[in-house]
C-alpha cells in the first residue's frame, strides 16, 4: 500500500467516523458511574485485606456432591512458566489449581472448579483466575494411545497421543499481549516442553487434580502474544507426541481444521480474543433447556440457555404471528452468582423487545425486577443442567432499574441496580 | 500492564459523593470529558461498528477514568490513558458475543427448541455498517486499533505505541499487515477499495 493509499484510507475513515453525530456528553451519568466504581474498588480493597488472612488459613476445595475431593500437597511443582515477567520457580499450588504465575505484572492462576450449583451433578470447568472457564472433555483416553507427531492432526485423524485436550485463551481483556494454554494429558506423560514463537522454551510437569471424582493430569502456561510453536509430550525420555500449531492461529488471521471423531469431517476453528478455544475434543453442548417464556404485546417469546464450548449462550426466540426471530448472546462460563448477573439483548429488532437473561444464585427462587416506569415483574428462576438461571423480557420503551433476588422463603439475597446506560 | 478494568453491563450502584474535593474534581473531569466525548465515541464506533455499543463503551471508559482521575490527570498523556482504557473496554466486549437477529421459519419456534441455535464466531458478527467498518472488523483488535489511531486519530507511531503499550516498530509492522489485509478486503473491493 502506497502513501497515496494511506491518504485515501485516512480520508475514508474521517468521512466515515467524523460524520457520526455524537450526542451531548452525559457527564453526570458518567461521574455517578465512576464514583460508584471507585466506591466498589475501595470496598474490594478493604475486603481483600480480610480475604488475604482467610486464604492463608484455608485451602480451596472442589466438592462433588458436597464432599471435598481435592487437595494438593504444598510445594507441588507447578506445570507452568510465566511470561513475559518471571514467576516464582515453585509457586505454592493449593486446592485444584494446576498452574499459576505472573504475566504483564498480573498474577494468574489456572484451576478446576465445580461450576454446578450445590447438590447438583458436579460439573468441572477449567478457569483462569476463577472467572473465565471452559469445559474440558472428560472422555477416557488410554495412556500412550494413538501417538503421533508433526502438525496438528488433520480433520478426522483423531487426536495426538499423550495430549487429551488442548485449549488456548488469547488476549484476555487487560492483557492483550498474553495468552494462556491448558492441557489435559494422559497419565503416562511425565513432562511437557513448549517452544514459543519468540524463541523461548518452557518445561512443564503435569499436575494431577482430583475433580468431580476424576483424576485429571493437567498442565498450563502463559505465553506471549506471538504464540506457541510446539508442544511436546514425553513419557520419561520417550517423545509421545509433538504438536505444531500454525503461526497464523495466534495472529488472528488463520484457522485450522480441528479434527472430529473418526469418520467425521471436523470443523474449522479460529482463536477468538477473550474466549477459551479447544483445539480438539471439545465438549460441545453440555446442557440446554428453557429458562422462561411468555407473551408480551402480542409477541410470544422464549429464552433458553445452552452451556457448552461457547460458554453460557442465551437464545431468545420470538413469534408475533407473522415473523419469527432468533437472537443469541453468549457469555464466558462463570461460577454461580451471589445474586444474579443479567445480560441484556434485543430479541426483536423491529419492536425493540428486549430480553434479560443470566446466571442466578443457586438459592434464588425468584427475582423482582423494577422497570423504569415504576412497574415490577416477578420472575421465576429455573435450573438447567445443574445451574440456576433467570430470564425475562421488557417492552422496548422501558428499562430495568433494579433487580432483587429472593430465596424460597422470600428472604432477599441481594439487589442489583442498573445504570441508565447499562440497562 | 496495559489496560484498566472496565465493567460490563452489570450492576452500577448509586452512591453519594462526600469528599470535599469532589466539586472541583467533577468540574475538572466534566471539562475533560466534554472535550473528548465526540472523539472517544467515534473511536469506539470504529472499533465496534455499533453506535449504541460505542456510546456505552465510551461511557464505561470515562467512568473508569473518573474513578482513577487522580492517576489520569497526573499521567504524561491523559488522552492516551483514556484511549487505552477505551480500547481495552472495546476488547472486553468481545467476550459478549452477539448474534444479530436472524429470521427463520415460523414453525421452527415450535418445533426445534435449541438444536438449531448455532452460535456464530463473534468475530463474524457484523451488523449493519459500511464496507469500511466491516473490513476493519475483520482485523484483529490490535490492528484495528492501530489503523484507527494512526489513520483517523492521526497519531504518530510513538503515540500509538504509548497508547497500546508496545514498541513503535510493532505499530509499524502491525499497521503494514493491517493495510495489506484491507487492500485485499472483499468488502472494500466492492466499493472501489480503500487502498
Amino acid at each position: 500500500m502506497t502513501g497515496t493509499d494511506e491518504q485515501t484510507l485516512s480520508q475514508r475513515l474521517h468521512a466515515e467516523l467524523d460524520a457520526l453525530p455524537a450526542p451531548a456528553a452525559p457527564v453526570g451519568a458518567v461521574i455517578r458511574r465512576g464514583a460508584a466504581r471507585r466506591t466498589r474498588r475501595w470496598a474490594a480493597a478493604a475486603s481483600g485485606l480480610a480475604a488475604v488472612t482467610a486464604v492463608a488459613v484455608s485451602v480451596p476445595l472442589l466438592t462433588s456432591h458436597g464432599q471435598p475431593i481435592a487437595r494438593l500437597g504444598p510445594g507441588l511443582r507447578a506445570g507452568h512458566v510465566s511470561r513475559p515477567t518471571a514467576s516464582p520457580p515453585t509457586p505454592m499450588l493449593t486446592g485444584t489449581a494446576f498452574a499459576a504465575g505472573t504475566a504483564q505484572g498480573r498474577p494468574w492462576r489456572l484451576s478446576v472448579r465445580n461450576i454446578a450449583d450445590p447438590g447438583a451433578h458436579c460439573l468441572p470447568a477449567i478457569m483462569l483466575n476463577a472467572t473465565d472457564g471452559y469445559l474440558p472433555p472428560l472422555g477416557g483416553m488410554a495412556a500412550g494411545s494413538n501417538a503421533t507427531s508433526g502438525q496438528l492432526p488433520p480433520a478426522g485423524a483423531g487426536v495426538p497421543g499423550g495430549i487429551a485436550s488442548l485449549a488456548f485463551l488469547t488476549s484476555v481483556p487487560g492483557q492483550p499481549g498474553t495468552g494462556y494454554a491448558a492441557l489435559r494429558v494422559t497419565t503416562d506423560v511425565t513432562r511437557l516442553t513448549v517452544g514459543l514463537r519468540d524463541g523461548g522454551t518452557l518445561t512443564l510437569r503435569p499436575v494431577p487434580v482430583q475433580a468431580c471424582g476424576r483424576r485429571l493430569p493437567l498442565a498450563g502456561f502463559s505465553y506471549p502474544g506471538s504464540g506457541v510453536a510446539t508442544i511436546t509430550a514425553y513419557a520419561g525420555a520417550q517423545v509421545l507426541t509433538r504438536v505444531t500449531p500454525p503461526a497464523s492461529l495466534f495472529t488472528g488471521t488463520g484457522s485450522y481444521a480441528a479434527p472430529g471423531t473418526p469418520g467425521s469431517a471436523g470443523s474449522t476453528l479460529r482463536l477468538v480474543p477473550g474466549v477459551w478455544r479447544q483445539l480438539w475434543r471439545s465438549q460441545g453442548t453440555v446442557s440446554s433447556g428453557q429458562v422462561a417464556s411468555g407473551r408480551l404485546d402480542g409477541t410470544t417469546w422464549r429464552i433458553s440457555v445452552q452451556l457448552g464450548a461457547a460458554g453460557d449462550c442465551f437464545v431468545g426466540r420470538t413469534f408475533d404471528g407473522r415473523v419469527a426471530t432468533q437472537a443469541t448472546d453468549c457469555v464466558p462460563i462463570a461460577l454461580p452468582s451471589a445474586t444474579v448477573t443479567l445480560q441484556r439483548f434485543v430479541l426483536q429488532q423491529g419492536t425493540g423487545l428486549t430480553g434479560y437473561a443470566g446466571l442466578a444464585s443457586p438459592r434464588a427462587a425468584y427475582l423482582v425486577a423494577r422497570l423504569s416506569d415504576g412497574h415490577t415483574l416477578r420472575v421465576q428462576t429455573a435450573q438447567v443442567g445443574g445451574r440456576r438461571y433467570a430470564a425475562f423480557t421488557v417492552p422496548a420503551n422501558r428499562t430495568v432499574t433494579k433487580v432483587t433476588a429472593y430465596d424460597r422463603a422470600g428472604v432477599a439475597l441481594g439487589i442489583v441496580k442498573f445504570s441508565a446506560a447499562a440497562s | 500492564m496495559l489496560f484498566c478494568d472496565v465493567t460490563g453491563e452489570v450492576a452500577i450502584l448509586d452512591t453519594t459523593e462526600t469528599s470535599q474535593a469532589e466539586p472541583s474534581r467533577q468540574e475538572e473531569f466534566g471539562q475533560f470529558m466534554a472535550a473528548r466525548w465526540p472523539g472517544l465515541v467515534r473511536l469506539a464506533y470504529g472499533l465496534t461498528g455499533d453506535r449504541w455499543l460505542a456510546e456505552d463503551i465510551a461511557q464505561a471508559a470515562l467512568a473508569s477514568a473518573y474513578a482513577a482521575w487522580w492517576r489520569v490527570r497526573r499521567a504524561d498523556d491523559p488522552d492516551a490513558y483514556v484511549r487505552r482504557i477505551l480500547i481495552n473496554a472495546s476488547h472486553r466486549r468481545f467476550r459478549r458475543r452477539r448474534v444479530a437477529e436472524q429470521a427463520h421459519e415460523p414453525q421452527q419456534l415450535a418445533s426445534s427448541p435449541l438444536a438449531d441455535a448455532a452460535v456464530a464466531d463473534p468475530a463474524e458478527l457484523i451488523g449493519e455498517r459500511s464496507a469500511l467498518l466491516a473490513a476493519l472488523r475483520e482485523l484483529p483488535t490490535r490492528q484495528r486499533a492501530i489503523v484507527l489511531l494512526r489513520y483517523w486519530d492521526d497519531l504518530s507511531d510513538a503515540q500509538v505505541a504509548a497508547v497500546l503499550g508496545c514498541a513503535p516498530g510493532t505499530v509499524r509492522s502491525q499497521a503494514s499487515r493491517a493495510l495489506a489485509k484491507l487492500r485485499g478486503s472483499a468488502a472494500l473491493a466492492g466499493q472501489g477499495g480503500s487502498q
